[in-house]
């Protein structure tokens, strides 16, 4: 469904029912018909005036806060906005067929001069493209003319399918933003983001409550909690049956929410349905799937975890401490070694981080050991810390902070 | 073997031997007072060791003091413990860790009575578990040092613990606190940096090294919480590291090797030196002793020396006195028995010569007496005969005259009279000379020193067979035994040479080798030079030639010209 049908629907609903509220009170003088509170957008920051241009220093703690405010970014056709709500990006709009299996994307002007045909070329010889279609059930990608995209899914869908969101579908168009904002992008002189913050920064992202908690504390900065974003789970690979006994404590809504208030120095919550995983049945393709099989050495008696993350960290430990298995201990290995780990199944059990609503499922699955036992444990958000007065900000759904163009 | 190489050898054992068990020893006593001593430090440390962890554990319990005395004045513990409070909960798990930075603990862990963990630093996240054995263990232990292994998230950690109990509102809770006990801790306790101490936990040997001898050991209590949760009594267990007294005796060996190999080479040196001093003088007198002979008897024996070598000189110097005194007595009657021979031999000759003249005298007599007429053709006829026999006793005076000369010594010009000699033989084989420059006058009788010239001379050039070969005769200045200057003549041939019995009797009267010779030349050359107070020496080998030296006193004076 198109944008502007969206908003139409809205307009009618909004105009039917008050409509409705007045022929209910009839006969007396019509009073100022109350207009509905527009529910605050939580994908926008609260900071400043929108459109106003102005230079904006971010600070990127951590190498992936970098790509969220490069100056040009790869487009995707659509983008999803901070609760995952599609919205026109490379595609100025989409249609589908009644059976929600062929999808009709309009590129842009601004596009140009990417093209449908470059577009649909480009997509079946990329193999990283290549692979996101197969894995998302993609069968055909065709141009219907220079501006035109068909594009026909294994299996229906109600909405667009989020993975023409997907980073790996992107392709650089020339447009530029047209707000006049500038990102300068600073890398913070200590460990400390207080010092950050205090040395002038305009905005950055954080899971350290701490940290929001010195930025509240801090009239000039505007802390705002972007969506929930990751979901923490202990991974044990299949075969180890006895392993059943590694968490003592129950699996309850209970359970999760203890680790997410006592385990975690993050802003947490127990992990929520739905899990997405759950009936995700055969990826498409699965068989087919290159598995990185580096050997990577761990203890078999090991929780493993990645080593560069903290809240992992403690989930790990916890798990740990919950076992009365003496040998069972933690083991950290670099990030870029767990996936070959987890792969491997050599270990008690991982603890990982998945996306909390992936844009494609069976990718994030495809390194996991076959039969696991899945126990989610956390999820987990960022705030974005943001200096009052700087143009108004909005987050999109993988966290990209992007400026409000002036209406 | 020769007595250098003895007096050599003998040097080396005595010196050598003596040094080798001295060194042997001396190793064998350091080595044992290096053991006995590291076994003093080895008990002693014991003694220290126990003094040191008692003095450890003091340390965690005064720190588990301060801690307990913040804990009870802390509101949001007293609200987080005590009441529930939630917003507190979070503080109350990070305290631990928090507090354990600060205070340099490596254990630290709040407990409620039940036992349940309410805040972990080494295990943040075994919060709500329950765990009551450690400090169970450690009421019963009291004041003394006990061990304990604990969980943590990834290694187990062996620490000194100890407990420190306090209440807040009346409910009691308890502080248990520990330093690790790994390495760093256990060097720290070792008061002797020659030991080792190690922890032997029930389930560990934990006595490292093949090469440790293990001095003694100190029981502690120990709870592995891991697993029995039982209590038991671990070991700190005092090793001497072998190496370390290895490698001190290795270093010892090796400059006891070293010291001995230098002064077993100073010995060599020393044992050289000492035969080369002490077979020198030996080996000198052997030498003149071996020149002594009865025509050179002027060997000097004058010794400084007041040892046993310098009276051995000074009596070989007597012995030479005697024997030159004797040679003379000798050569006396030598010279009687000579001239009695030679009266002999005289009579002999002059009678052969007068023979003939005689038997023509007596035939003259017969033919006056009897044939007057035929006097003068008999006398014609016999004439020869008297002339030959005349001849011949002329030429046996003239022989003869030559056997005693006078001698006159005066200043004589050597290489002059080798000059002359020489010219006199000219036409015949080749004769060279080397005459020195500078020459001194040799005090001499010229008649005789030109008659020792022609005979030697002679002698040379007849030696050569056919004409073939040469004769070099060279002068030179010397010194003889490094006092007086003597002139030297040598006269040397390439001829035949002679074997050792013909120079034994080379120098007998009337001995000869040649046609014609009268065997009077070298016993008459050895005379002169003698009366000259000279010296004469032959040196030949059949083959290589033969080689004359005639050594003449120098006149006081001017050289040759």
């Amino acid at each position: 469904m198109a944008p502007g049908t969206i908003r139409l629907v809205r307009l009618l609903c909004a105009a039917g029912c008050a409509a409705s509220l007045a022929g209910a009170c009839g006969g007396s003088a019509p009073e100022p018909i109350p207009q509905p509170e527009t529910p605050p957008d939580p994908c926008l920051l609260p900071t400043g005036e929108p459109g106003s241009a102005r230079e904006v220093v971010v600070v990127a703690a951590r190498p992936q806060d970098s790509a969220f405010i490069a100056p040009r970014q790869p487009e995707p056709l659509i983008r999803l906005s901070c609760t995952a709500a599609a919205q026109p990006a490379a595609a100025q709009s989409w249609t589908s067929d009644s059976a929600g299996r062929t999808w009709t994307f309009v590129l842009a002007p601004s596009t140009a001069p990417i093209s449908a045909p470059s577009v649909a070329a480009e997509w079946t010889t990329r193999p990283e493209a290549a692979t996101t279609l197969r894995q998302a059930g993609v069968e055909s990608v065709i141009a219907l003319d220079e501006e035109r995209l068909r594009v026909t899914m294994s299996s229906p869908s109600d909405s667009v399918p989020p993975v023409f969101a997907e980073r790996t579908l992107s392709f650089v168009t020339d447009s530029l933003p047209q707000t006049g904002t500038t990102f300068v992008l600073r890398r913070p002189e200590s460990a400390d983001l207080r010092d950050a913050l205090d040395a002038g920064a305009d905005i950055l992202r954080t899971e350290d409550p701490a940290l929001a908690e010195y930025a509240r504390h801090r009239d000039e900065f505007v802390v705002h909690p972007l969506p929930w974003s990751r979901t923490y789970l202990l991974i044990i690979p299949g075969a180890r049956v006895e392993l059943d006994g590694l968490i003592q404590g129950d699996d309850s809504a209970g359970f999760r929410a203890a680790l997410a208030r006592d385990a975690v120095h993050a802003e947490a919550r127990g992990a929520e349905r739905p899990y997405w995983w759950d009936g995700l049945g055969q990826c498409p393709g699965s068989d087919s799937l290159s598995r990185p099989r580096p050997r990577v050495l761990v203890d078999s008696n090991a929780v493993v975890f990645a080593a560069e993350d903290a809240v992992a960290r403690a989930l790990a430990e916890r798990v740990v401490a919950l076992s009365d298995n003496p040998r069972i201990s933690t083991g950290s290995i670099p990030q870029r070694f767990l996936d070959p780990a987890l792969s491997a199944a050599s270990a008690r059990a991982y603890v990982v981080a998945v996306p909390r609503t992936p844009l494609l499922p069976c990718r994030e699955i495809a390194t996991w050991p076959p039969d696991p036992r899945i126990v989610p444990l956390i999820d987990v958000r960022e705030s974005a810390i943001a200096r009052r007065g700087i143009p108004r900000l909005t987050v999109d759904f993988d966290g990209r902070i992007r400026p409000v163009e002036a209406p | 073997m020769s007595f250098r190489a003895r007096l050599f050898f003998a040097t080396c054992i005595a010196v050598l031997v003596p040094l080798t068990i001295l060194a042997l020893g001396v190793r064998r006593e350091i080595n044992r007072r290096l053991t006995e001593e590291s076994r003093r430090r080895g008990e002693a440390a014991i003694g220290a060791l126990g003094t040191e962890l008692a003095r450890e554990r003091e340390r965690v319990a005064a720190r588990l003091g301060a801690l307990s005395r913040d804990l009870m004045a802390d509101n949001r513990f007293r609200l987080a413990a005590i009441r529930g409070d939630a917003p507190s909960r979070a503080y109350l798990l990070d305290w631990a860790s928090g507090a354990m930075r600060i205070s340099g603990l490596a254990l630290l862990q709040i407990q409620d009575s039940a036992g349940r963990i309410l805040s972990s630093g080494h295990f943040r996240n075994e919060y709500d578990r329950v765990r009551p054995e450690l400090p169970a263990f450690l009421e019963r232990t009291g004041d003394t040092p006990a061990l304990a292994r604990v969980r943590t998230a990834d290694l187990p950690l062996l620490a000194l613990v100890t407990a420190e109990r306090f209440a807040v509102a009346g409910r009691p809770f308890v502080l248990v606190g520990g330093i690790a006990a790994e390495d760093r801790f256990l060097r720290r306790l070792d008061p002797d940096p020659e030991l080792a101490v190690a922890l032997a936990t029930p389930d560990s040997a934990g006595v490292p090294g093949v090469q440790a001898e293990t001095v003694g050991a100190l029981a502690v209590p120990f709870l592995d919480a891991m697993t029995t949760a039982i209590p038991d009594s671990a070991r700190l267990v005092v090793t001497r590291t072998s190496a370390t007294l290895a490698a001190l005796l290795r270093g010892l060996n090796a400059w006891f090797l070293v010291s001995l190999a230098v002064t077993a080479l100073l010995a060599v040196a020393l044992a050289a030196w000492l035969s080369r001093r002490i077979s020198r003088p030996l080996t000198e007198l052997a030498e003149k002793t071996a020149a002594i002979d009865l025509d050179r008897l002027d060997q000097d024996f004058t010794a400084e020396r007041d040892d046993e070598i310098g009276s051995l000189s000074r009596l070989l110097g007597e012995m030479t006195a005697r024997l030159r005194s004797g040679a003379l007595r000798l050569r006396e009657a030598e010279r009687r028995i000579a001239m009695g021979d030679l009266a002999r031999q005289v009579n002999h000759d002059i009678k052969n010569g007068l023979v003939p003249i005689r038997n023509v005298l007596r035939h003259l007599e017969e033919v006056a007496r009897d044939r007057p007429e035929t006097l003068g053709a008999v006398f014609e006829e016999r004439r020869l005969t008297l002339a030959s026999s005349v001849g011949y006793l002329d030429t046996l005076a003239r022989n003869y005259a030559r056997l005693s000369p006078a001698a006159a010594p005066e200043a004589c010009d050597v290489n002059a009279m080798v000059a002359e000699v020489v010219r006199a033989v000219a036409g015949g084989p080749l004769v060279r000379t080397r005459l020195a420059d500078g020459l001194p006058r040799a005090a001499a009788d010229p008649l005789m020193l030109r008659r020792v010239l022609e005979n030697l001379l002679g002698n040379a050039v007849d030696s050569l067979a056919a004409g073939a070969g040469e004769v070099v005769v060279s002068t030179e200045s010397a010194a003889r035994d490094g006092r007086a200057s003597v002139v030297r003549i040598v006269i040397q041939d390439s001829g035949p040479g002679m074997t050792r019995a013909e120079l034994d009797r080379a120098f007998d009267d009337f001995y000869t080798t040649k046609a014609g010779g009268t065997g009077l030349g070298l016993s008459i050359v050895r005379r002169l030079v003698l009366d000259l107070g000279g010296a004469l020496r032959i040196d030949t080998e059949p083959g290589s030639g033969t080689r004359a030296t005639v050594e003449l006193p120098a006149a006081p004076g001017g050289a040759s010209r």
